[in-house]
């Protein structure tokens, strides 16, 4: 059975290239506009990965990070920032709020593939 | 025009003409960050139809060179060259046979001339013999009652004069039959034989040259399999190429939205200075004004640079894949041997070129079966002959008969019959002759039986040998005519859908990539606006030259900034107006080069 993997961003066209990559490689995908949508999504459905962005309106990615982590459903799947974001700064606070990795857009759809089959194992 | 010779009110007059330019200036801005959305959505889902369609193309084109190669294609390959061999040793047999008969047929036709002598003797001896009966009942007339005997001896040899007449008439006409037989079958032969080596010739050189080319195609879809693979990586490259620069919409969006903050920040500082600025203050937001407006012209000419790039790239990207669809398409009709989907293949030339060497193998099926024929004619005659040679014999036979009882009636008849006795001498002669000639035809029959006889038995067994090997190797020809038949309309139809799909592919990324205009009309807004900067930058450079507080007037926005290239176009900046060197604005935004794992722009934790 497909994986599904959500992708959190509040940008439709990176959602979109997001999901055409995972699709092509035979991933299933749920999308959230934000992280407030993906939160209340997660806290709904299993997926086996979440991937967001950092700087969303709502909720951000740190928070839905947090989110994720303080519930239960979802609370140990791997999550990877998506973001142009690329301070050390944040990244320590992405990484101490429960990020598994950090990538910084534009990503190419074979970086994508190759973290996510890294975290999946 | 420095500050302190510009007056308080010349200086407030300056700043509101500048929040007149800036304010429309952050309104295009808006603009341009909020309305291209769309746009890129709108791309983003035609590059999916694409992307589909494209990996639609490669699955064809494999499937198509998979149709005419692999396993099938080399049974195929294998048994026609087999079947080659088997048919040029045919066809040497077959020529072998038909010499011989003709040699033979041309031994009959001259033993036939050697009948002619002894049919010339049997006209002198009917001749004689009726010459004979008219002396005979002239001699027996004048002896009266003593020759009466004769008289029906003369008719005696008179009716066989009649007979020998008949039956070499008969043996004539059967060897004027027999020679027109052979003449034209010789002919027909060597006409067939003529017309065979043309088409057998040219039938030949076809099918070895599309055998050729079949063991060409195979080699060649070897090794389309691989270009296959190579166009479709290329493929994959290109659609990563617009994956990536499909990104650039949402950070340029970014950074617009950080230009326009800043600029919003700066038209607040030029509002409050209406009110209250004093000379200090006054310096203070001139200079500011130009270092945020340098800065920005610089963070705006960056961004839209890259999004003008990054469109670029998606429209050229979009046409590589069109373009690689077409080289795909237009490799495999030349790996397939088909010029065009349209035209005739090298199967179609294979197939002709099997049917014909189908018919030239049934035109020597029928040359045999018509020399077989003629042999069974031949022997035919030559046995109606015979039974007319062993009529004539017993013809001969009765003479003798006659020429004896002739004789004894002579001698009976005293002095008076030593005519009748000459006479009856020369019957007795006749019927010598008659035996004589009989036996010379006899011979020359015996002599063509001879030589026909053997052929006559070998057609049989040939002809059954050789109709069993055709019959075989025409039901072979059916079965693999009817394969690339099929093979050629599968060819055909999936050419056919290929060109289709990438003349469809190629129709709609044309019209697609025609129709994208946001680069354009990006860069325009984003030209107006940089030329508004521009024009700020210099007014407030001429009142106050730009200074090394930079830096420092200005980090409040590195807080903002969330992109590696936005920091580095500022530090870029700071540096220039801090008198330090510093790499072109353009050159340190670029990326590093990739070393890690996953490439610079990856941390796993």
């Amino acid at each position: 059975m497909a994986k599904l993997i959500m992708t959190a961003d509040d940008s439709a066209s990176v959602r979109q290239m997001v999901a055409f990559t995972l699709k092509q490689n035979g991933y299933d995908v749920v999308e959230a506009v934000d992280g407030r949508d993906a939160l209340n999504k997660l806290n709904a459905q299993k997926v086996d990965m979440l991937l967001t962005d950092l700087n969303m309106p709502n909720m951000d990615g740190i928070g839905l990070i947090k989110g994720v982590r303080a519930g239960t459903l979802n609370k140990f799947i791997p999550i990877v920032m998506l973001t142009t974001e690329s301070n050390d700064t944040r990244k320590g606070e992405g990484k101490a709020a429960g990020a598994t990795g950090w990538i910084v857009k534009p990503f190419k759809p074979e970086q994508l593939i190759a973290v996510i089959k890294k975290v999946l194992g | 025009m420095a500050l302190k010779t510009t007056s308080y009110g010349e200086g407030n007059t300056q700043l509101s003409s500048w929040r007149d330019i800036i304010a429309p200036a952050i309104e295009t801005l808006q603009r341009m960050a909020g309305t291209t959305e769309n746009e890129f959505l709108q791309i983003g889902s035609q590059l999916q139809s694409f992307y589909q369609r494209s990996a639609d193309i490669s699955a064809i084109a494999n499937h198509l060179v998979a149709v005419v190669s692999g396993e099938s294609i080399d049974a195929l390959t294998s048994r026609l060259q087999q079947m080659m061999v088997d048919m040029e040793a045919y066809l040497a047999n077959a020529r072998s046979r038909s010499g011989l008969s003709c040699s033979t047929l041309e031994q009959v036709q001259s033993l036939l001339d050697k009948l002619s002598e002894p049919l010339e003797g049997f006209q002198k001896m009917n001749k004689t013999l009726r010459m004979l009966s008219i002396s005979t009942k002239i001699e027996s007339s004048r002896l009266g009652e003593l020759g009466s005997g004769f008289v029906n001896l003369a008719m005696d040899v008179e009716k066989l004069s009649h007979q020998v007449n008949e039956k070499s008439a008969s043996i004539l006409a059967h060897r004027q039959l027999l020679a027109t037989l052979i003449t034209e079958n010789l002919a027909l032969v060597r006409a067939t034989e003529t017309k065979q080596d043309v088409d057998v010739s040219a039938t030949l050189e076809d099918t070895s040259a599309n055998l050729m080319e079949l063991v060409a195609v195979n080699e060649r879809c070897m090794k389309f399999g691989s270009t296959v693979s190579t166009v479709s990586a290329e493929v994959t490259e290109s659609i990563s190429e617009v994956v990536s620069s499909m990104q650039m919409h949402d950070m340029t969006r970014q950074q617009l939205e950080h230009v326009v903050e800043a600029l919003e920040r700066l038209m607040s500082e030029l509002a409050d200075s209406k009110t209250s600025a004093a000379d200090d203050n006054l310096r203070r937001i001139i200079v500011e004004a130009g270092d945020v407006c340098e800065l920005q012209d610089a963070q705006l000419h960056f961004a839209a640079g890259e999004l003008y790039a990054a469109v670029c790239i998606i429209l050229d990207s979009l046409r590589q894949v069109a373009r690689k669809q077409s080289v795909i398409a237009q490799e495999t009709m030349t790996v397939t041997g088909a010029a065009d989907s349209s035209g005739p293949s090298f199967m179609d030339v294979m197939s002709r070129g099997m049917t014909a060497v189908t018919a030239v193998l049934s035109s020597c099926a029928r040359a045999d079966e018509n020399m077989s024929d003629t042999m069974k004619k031949v022997a035919q005659t030559i046995d109606e002959i015979a039974a007319f040679v062993t009529d004539i014999e017993g013809i001969g036979s009765e003479i003798e008969l006659i020429a004896l009882n002739s004789q004894v009636k002579a001698a009976l008849t005293g002095p008076e019959g030593a005519a009748l006795g000459v006479l009856a001498e020369a019957i007795k002669r006749l019927s010598d002759e008659a035996v004589r000639q009989t036996d010379s035809v006899a011979g020359t029959l015996n002599g063509i039986h001879a030589v026909t006889e053997h052929l006559i038995a070998d057609t049989e067994s040939g002809e059954n040998k050789l109709g069993t090997s055709i019959s075989s190797m025409q039901d072979e020809l059916a079965v693999i005519l009817g394969n690339m038949g099929r093979m050629n309309t599968e060819m055909h139809a999936v050419l056919s859908d290929l060109n289709e799909r990438v003349f469809s592919l190629t129709r709609d990324v044309e019209e697609t990539t025609s129709g994208v205009d946001v680069h354009e009309r990006t860069k325009a807004m984003a030209d107006g606006v940089l030329a508004s900067l521009e024009r700020i930058v210099a007014q407030s450079r001429q009142i106050e030259p730009a200074s090394s507080e930079f830096k420092a007037n200005l980090r409040h926005m590195e807080e903002r900034y969330t992109m590696e290239s936005e920091r580095h176009i500022h530090e870029a900046l700071a540096r220039k107006r801090s008198g330090l060197s510093a790499a072109s604005i353009q050159s340190v935004a670029k990326d590093s080069p990739d070393n890690s794992e996953f490439g610079d722009n990856v941390d796993l934790f």
